[in-house]
């Protein structure tokens, strides 16, 4: 095989391991709130795919990647599940969002598993969500 | 010769285009340079505070700045060859055109030249492009008026 057909095939490759992303449902809970409950809403709802879910402080934060269809009415399911963990944790600052931006920040949190830096990241997300321009 | 039988001699001449190819050479091409506008949106979103909402309009600005340096250096002209309506469509054909026109009026003048022939092609699209998102902005405030569908 030519040099270009191992670039071909070298591309290929890469590009469909971007389809293989497989993250399933993450929670990671640091309060003394039930964190189960929101991790069931979250995998029962059938249109969302990946999750990953923190709950540190007074503050709850869910990064939704939804179904391929689904992404035309993704707003519409994060403003739903954001309201149903409204009902279940009064008190708390919410914010869901289906935007691949807070899907990856929040993955990346969990990953890097550093405590002291969550407040300061989270408030900075929802602040990122808010922003209309 | 009539004007009938020129028509039909005309007709006979041309050559048929291969519709079937540029779709499919329009479709690839498009789909490629849509590929590139989505890695530059992914840049975005990883490296700086955008989200996926106030990424497109870096995108944009990019992709355009992509077509502008690849059109000054000739290249995007080859490209736009072969791709047809898959370079003109994505809008990397807008930045195409505003150069192209630029570079053709150079020798006018940078006033009356440059800048009076370089919106010559693109200012319908501002023009229509401006005009069809105020249709659709009034058409989605009545259906939200009357409570059809919500923001």
């Amino acid at each position: 095989m030519g040099i270009r057909n191992w670039l071909i095939l070298g591309i290929i490759i890469c590009l469909l391991t971007g389809c293989s992303s497989k993250v399933g449902f993450k929670t990671v809970n640091t309060t003394e709130e039930d964190g189960k409950q929101a991790e069931a809403i979250l995998e029962d709802d059938p249109r969302i795919k990946n999750a990953v879910l923190l709950i540190h402080d007074d503050r709850l934060i869910a990064g939704l990647r939804v179904n391929t269809f689904d992404r035309f009415r993704k707003r519409t399911i994060a403003k739903e599940v954001g309201d149903q963990f409204k009902e279940l944790y009064p008190g708390m600052d919410i914010t869901v969002s289906a935007d691949s931006k807070v899907f990856l920040e929040t993955n990346k949190l969990i990953e890097q598993q550093n405590k002291d830096n969550y407040t300061k990241k989270m408030k900075k997300l929802s602040k990122l969500v808010k922003e209309e321009t | 010769m009539d004007e009938k039988k020129y028509q039909q001699l005309e007709q006979q001449l041309t050559p048929k285009p291969a519709y079937l190819k540029n779709c499919l050479a329009a479709f690839i091409t498009g789909g490629f340079v849509c590929l590139i506008g989505q890695f530059v949106a992914l840049f975005y979103i990883t490296f700086f505070d955008f989200t996926e909402r106030t990424a497109s309009n870096p995108t944009v600005a990019t992709m355009i700045f992509f077509a502008m340096l690849l059109t000054g250096f000739g290249v995007y002209k080859k490209f736009a060859q072969f791709a047809g309506a898959g370079s003109a469509v994505p809008i990397t054909g807008f930045g195409n055109a505003v150069v192209s026109s630029a570079i053709e009026h150079r020798s006018e003048g940078y006033v009356l030249g440059v800048g009076g022939n370089m919106f010559k092609l693109a200012g319908s699209v501002i023009l229509y492009g401006v005009f069809s998102a105020f249709a659709v902005a009034l058409i989605k405030s009545i259906l939200v008026a009357l409570g059809v569908i919500s923001w």
